[in-house]
């Protein structure tokens, strides 16, 4: 048997598909004997998804041999939403191409999904310059997202030494969402200079949707340059989008 | 192959008038492309298309998807570019404003190739079901986000279909005999005999004269159907056929080219467009009164209204039109096939048998009854018994005659002497809408009176032969407003010019010498008839037409008719 993978709390794993599938259609999931990553942009190549879960993990990892499976993601998300938070998620493969998804709670489900063919993404993350790094609480960036999305379909981050602010300009009206080392959802902050960058809202809402209020995100930019958002899963795992900018007309 | 070439090539063509010049370009691109699977395409995208008419597909993408996607791929308001239309008159220019424009970045990205515009597309026009729209907006997305803005211009372009090139069909055929050094007589009859222009290509460059003379009738794929002209009265139409001739019903319905490979089964309207899906219940009797395995047979589709009498053809066209509730459909508007024509059958092509014989195939191969018929018809020499013929036709509620030649080929495209169709009053012309006018008083808000182009196949441009203002309800102008406002190229005062996209029927009295019109003749008293959606512009009346109607009119007036 290539594989089969143990993850206690199947609910998490759901979430973490179903945001990864408000970007991308289908993807194609690298299973090695170090971990299991993902790596795929959305169509209009904006946004770019990283994903990696090493075998820490997982409360069992047997891999027998190197393997990418290609899944539609909006399948995959469908079944995974079927689990209870309880549940123990199994996902196991044979010889055939289908993968096994197994829910075990006070029922065992199993459900078989078929594999399709994903081209790989063969590139390399870049390694940006970045001159500002937050840590902040899902929370925040989920209520500052909506509320940038009554006035325009940009959303600015601008960041000094002691303060992180968010700011969107429509015609007629504005929004500000100022942070601080005092507020609550602002748990770290190093900006080497004063940077501003503009996002675009539609994929902003898109890679927030699916984190939760109490989880420590990390936000690193630069003056007009990408957005990286870095979601811990189970501390040791890593949920990365990188989003282009928009620059000022 | 890159799509900057494309439109590159759009651009020159966009510049010059010249027919010969465009000619040219249009060869000389053609050359450049050396993949087989691209040269199938290109042809459409130089004529503004993706898919040709008969195909099924189509992109479903309207303007506003348009917007959507091109503010997503620069991050330029879809407010913005709306409202940059006023000035620059046109989407595809805003859009390439838009583009300039461009704030949103992206990674990695990547030129765009015809290939990938091609396969794009493709994608677009089969998705559909829940969520399509969201879809179709990431794949357009996609191809702007990697758009220049001089690209994005002709990718608008061609997703609304409104290429303004000036390449027709004829220009295509030239340039294609030009690009390959064949014949144009071959490049004509192979297209005549597939419809498919990328088809064509491929066989000019690879297999030359001799492949092309070689093209042969293909199941699934449409032909150019044979037309008929017009005759003063049945006496004359006679005596044209050389003393004997077949005459049959000329019904008041669509004609339709009905192909079947076994169980599938392909009916394409006059304008060979796919429209299978609307007459299920045509289909299927299809399959049980056709004997052939293979066949392509040739009828009319007639609505059959109270006691069995024919309704007018635009019944026959809310059939076609209807995409949802077709079974409700086929109970209001029950359908009758009147076959009339065979053009192959189980590996045998039978244009090039003479008509008489062709009649006689048909008639072996149909199993009448369940609504699917023969065209009523007699064989004659007596001007008498045409006559008589004649008149049980039109009292019977049917249009007039076709006379048919004995012993005519199929001449597929053609529009000759040798099928001649009779009906009682000066025909009507189908004109394409090329401007109009704002109304006044009660009618401000709607365009009111329309400038009506003939077509020129020679410059693939439509000639103006009037202006119609009457015949329309007040409910018919509002119509018209909404169809031809976003067809609007230029407004000036209360005139508009329009693009040459929608056809109307046009009754009128008399054809006039007139030195008002480029064309040099004007329509007296133009009366508007109908909406005829079943006709592409190039399929409307030619100017050549409207000559020929005005000599037959005056040669009725010295009696001679």
């Amino acid at each position: 048997m290539p594989f089969e993978i143990v993850f206690d709390g199947a609910k998490d794993f759901a979430d973490l598909i179903a945001t990864a599938s408000n970007l991308i259609d289908e993807a194609a999931f690298k299973v090695t004997e170090d971990g299991i990553s993902m790596r795929a942009m959305d169509p209009s190549r904006v946004v770019l998804i990283d994903l990696n879960l090493p075998t820490s993990i997982f409360s069992k990892y047997d891999v027998e041999s190197e393997e990418t499976i290609g899944v539609n993601m909006d399948h995959f998300k469908k079944i995974l939403k079927r689990s209870k938070s309880k549940d123990t998620l199994v996902l196991r493969k044979g010889e055939e191409n289908f993968l096994d998804i197994i829910l075990q709670g006070t029922a065992t489900r199993k459900f078989r999904l078929p594999l399709i063919d994903v081209e790989e993404l063969e590139l390399e993350l870049p390694e940006l310059p970045f001159t500002a790094k937050a840590v902040v609480l899902g929370e925040v960036l989920k209520e500052a997202v909506k509320d940038a999305s009554l006035v325009s379909d940009s959303l600015k981050f601008i960041a000094t030494p002691n303060e992180l602010m968010l700011k969107a300009e429509g015609e007629t009206q504005e929004v500000e969402i100022k942070l601080t080392l005092e507020d609550e959802g602002l748990l770290d902050l190093e900006v080497q200079e004063e940077t501003k960058s503009a996002y675009g809202i539609s994929y902003l809402a898109d890679m927030v949707k699916g984190i939760g209020k109490a989880d420590e995100v990390i936000v690193q930019f630069g003056n007009e340059m990408p957005l990286q958002m870095d979601y811990p899963i189970r501390d040791e795992g890593r949920l990365t989008f990188l989003l282009a900018p928009r620059v000022e007309e | 192959m890159l799509y900057k070439d494309l439109a590159e090539l759009y651009k020159r063509l966009e510049k010059t008038t010249l027919k010969t010049l465009k000619t040219r370009l249009v060869a000389e691109f053609l050359r450049e492309v050396d993949k087989p699977d691209i040269l199938e395409i290109v042809p459409y995208l130089i004529l503004g298309k993706v898919f040709p008419d008969w195909d099924e597909r189509e992109l479903g993408v309207g303007e506003k998807l348009l917007i959507r996607a091109v503010s997503m791929a620069t991050g330029i308001e879809g407010s913005w570019i709306e409202n940059s239309v006023k000035d620059t008159g046109d989407l595809g220019e805003s859009v390439a404003l838009a583009l300039q424009k461009r704030r949103q970045k992206s990674f990695f990205g990547q030129p765009l190739t015809i290939k990938r515009v091609y396969t794009t597309f493709v994608k677009i026009a089969e998705t559909q079901g829940a969520g399509s729209q969201d879809r179709k907006l990431k794949y357009l997305a996609n191809i702007f986000m990697d758009a220049t803005p001089e690209e994005g211009k002709y990718l608008a372009r061609t997703i609304l279909g409104q290429m303004r090139t000036g390449v027709a069909e004829g220009l295509l055929r030239d340039a294609i005999a030009q690009a390959f050094s064949v014949k144009v007589e071959l490049v004509e009859r192979a297209y005549m005999l597939t419809t498919d222009f990328g088809y064509v290509a491929k066989v000019a460059k690879f297999e030359g004269n001799e492949g092309l003379s070689k093209v042969e009738i293909q199941v699934g794929k449409p032909i150019k159907p044979m037309l008929a002209q017009m005759a003063t009265n049945v006496r004359d139409a006679l005596v044209e056929m050389g003393g004997e001739a077949e005459f049959e019903i000329k019904y008041d319905g669509a004609r339709v080219q009905v192909h079947k490979d076994g169980d599938r089964i392909i009916i394409y309207s006059r304008r060979l467009e796919n429209v299978t899906k609307s007459i299920p219940e045509v289909v299927e009797r299809i399959k049980k009164h056709l004997k052939p395995e293979k066949v392509i047979v040739e009828g009319e589709l007639v609505a059959i209204g109270e006691g069995g009498r024919p309704r007018p053809f635009q019944y026959v066209l809310r059939r076609f039109r209807r995409k949802y509730n077709i079974k409700e459909m086929i109970e209001k508007i029950p359908l009758e096939l009147n076959l009339f024509d065979i053009l192959y059958v189980d590996g045998e092509n039978m244009i090039d048998t003479i008509f008489i014989e062709r009649r006689k195939r048909l008639e072996s191969v149909v199993n009448q009854g369940d609504g699917v018929k023969l065209a009523e018809n007699i064989i004659t020499k007596s001007p008498e018994e045409a006559e008589a013929f004649y008149r049980k036709a039109l009292a019977m509620g049917h249009e007039g005659l076709m006379a048919k030649r004995l012993d005519a080929t199929y001449e597929p495209g053609n529009r000759g002497k040798k099928w001649l169709k009779i009906k009682p009053t000066m025909e009507n012309l189908d004109l394409v809408i090329i401007g109009a006018e704002w109304g006044e008083g009660r009618r401000a808000h709607v365009l009111s009176s329309f400038l009506l182009g003939a077509y020129d196949p020679e410059k693939g441009d439509f000639v103006p032969v009037g202006k119609v203002g009457s015949g329309f309800t007040d409910e018919d102008l509002i119509e018209f407003t909404k169809m031809l406002k976003p067809l609007i190229r230029e407004e000036k005062g209360k005139e508009v010019k329009i693009e040459p996209k929608v056809v109307i029927e046009i009754a009128y009295q008399e054809i006039q010498k007139s030195p008002k019109y480029e064309s040099g003749y004007a329509l007296r008293f133009p009366r508007y008839v109908a909406l005829r959606e079943d006709k592409s512009p190039e399929d409307a009346d030619t100017i050549e037409r409207v000559a020929q109607l005005y000599e037959l009119q005056e040669r009725m007036k010295a009696g001679k008719g």
